[in-house]
């Protein structure tokens, strides 16, 4: 039985070191590339979550298509009522500008950013950091602030 | 007085035997045999190297002083080279275009009997020096805004070593000659040191491949002509 199992050990172990060397990269890419999470709040003082938060079409200069639109994602972005989670940012440039459309007005909304190139090894190639998120421009929006990877923007 | 007269009859005998005197004739004199400047380009680099992963502009002139051939004196050997490239396929997963421009310079000694009237075999040690900078494209994939390219651009680089080359000279004609070098090389400098957040130097001018490694050789293709003996 030892015999058999030594055997069968030294048959696994080329496949034990694929599945070893498999892994040694990041694996996820959008957690090195860096995302922003945006929630909507109302206009003090009834400062609390907006579930009835909707856009039209909310899309980043640059992008594909609407950005409210769950199919556009990559990576399993959600998109819901007042949260949105995972919002992409671009890795060509320090700062996105996302535009908001909503029935009655359109909003403008620019966030900067540090991007940091960082070469793994010859296997996995090199990764993007983004960090240091920041308002760049006046927006339209009423109030925004930003704090870590979140945007609150007050309507 | 007469001391004076003494010094005057000296002198006088002084000047007699000096102007007097026959001048032996000039003994014919052997010239010393003349050394060789020997001059040409790397033809390898221009064509060989454009076949391989590293596309681009090449050119390398090679410059030997040969001493008299009735000696056994090393040659002096030196040489002076750019390289302008681009890497043709992807590299480290999602790098492209990765390019290489820089100047390099090579000067040592070459031992062995340099006779350039037949086959020779000499061998030779020599520094290398190469000042370049190198960039490249990383791509990413990047959802919703599609595959996006950083430019990453490392500062100018001077990297120095030593090499020691092995020559196989084919004499084609009176002046012309083929070079069949083999060298290896060791990288001892590179300033500033790549930092490991950044991408192995894959190409130096003046080594070849390198990467990370300190280690390089190559076998290479010169056209030679020779002035002189």
């Amino acid at each position: 039985m030892k015999k058999i199992l030594t055997k069968t050990a030294w048959k696994l172990a080329p496949l034990a070191v694929l599945l070893l060397l498999a892994g040694c990269c990041p694996s996820d890419d959008r957690l090195l590339q860096g995302q922003l999470n945006i929630r909507f709040l109302k206009a003090p003082p009834a400062a609390k979550m907006d579930t009835a938060v909707v856009f039209n079409r909310t899309y980043a200069i640059g992008g594909r298509g609407n950005l409210t639109d769950s199919s556009r994602f990559m990576g399993g972005h959600y998109v819901g009522g007042n949260f949105i989670s995972g919002f992409p940012v671009t890795l060509a440039a320090d700062q996105t500008t996302y535009i908001f459309e909503s029935a009655t007005r359109t909003d403008t909304l620019t966030i900067s950013y540090q991007r940091r190139l960082a070469y793994i090894s010859r296997r996995c190639g090199a990764e993007v950091y983004v960090s240091n998120f920041r308002l760049s421009q006046p927006t339209t929006f009423k109030k925004v602030t930003v704090s870590d990877y979140e945007v609150t923007i007050n309507l | 007085m007469k001391l004076q007269s003494t010094f005057k009859l000296w002198l006088l005998l002084a000047a007699q035997s000096v102007l007097g005197q026959e001048v032996p004739p000039l003994k014919p004199r052997i010239a010393p045999p003349a050394g060789a400047w020997i001059v040409g380009i790397d033809v390898s680099r221009m064509v060989g190297n454009n076949l391989t992963s590293e596309a681009g502009l090449y050119l390398e002139g090679v410059f030997k002083y040969k001493n008299p051939s009735q000696t056994r004196q090393p040659a002096f050997t030196a040489a002076l080279g750019y390289a302008k490239t681009r890497h043709k396929d992807t590299l480290y997963r999602n790098m492209v275009n990765y390019r290489v421009e820089g100047w390099y310079v090579k000067g040592g000694l070459e031992f062995g009997k340099l006779n350039l009237d037949q086959f020779t075999a000499t061998f030779g040690a020599q520094v290398v020096a190469s000042s370049f900078t190198d960039s490249g494209d990383f791509f990413f994939q990047n959802g919703y805004f599609g595959t996006e390219t950083i430019v990453f651009r490392r500062a100018k680089s001077l990297r120095m070593g030593v090499e020691g080359v092995s020559n196989l000279y084919f004499p084609l004609s009176r002046g012309f000659v083929l070079n069949l070098q083999s060298r290896l090389s060791y990288i001892f400098l590179t300033n500033p040191a790549p930092a490991t957040s950044q991408p192995p130097m894959r190409y130096t001018p003046g080594f070849g491949i390198t990467g990370r490694g300190d280690i390089s050789g190559g076998i290479s293709l010169q056209l030679l002509y020779r002035f002189g003996s």
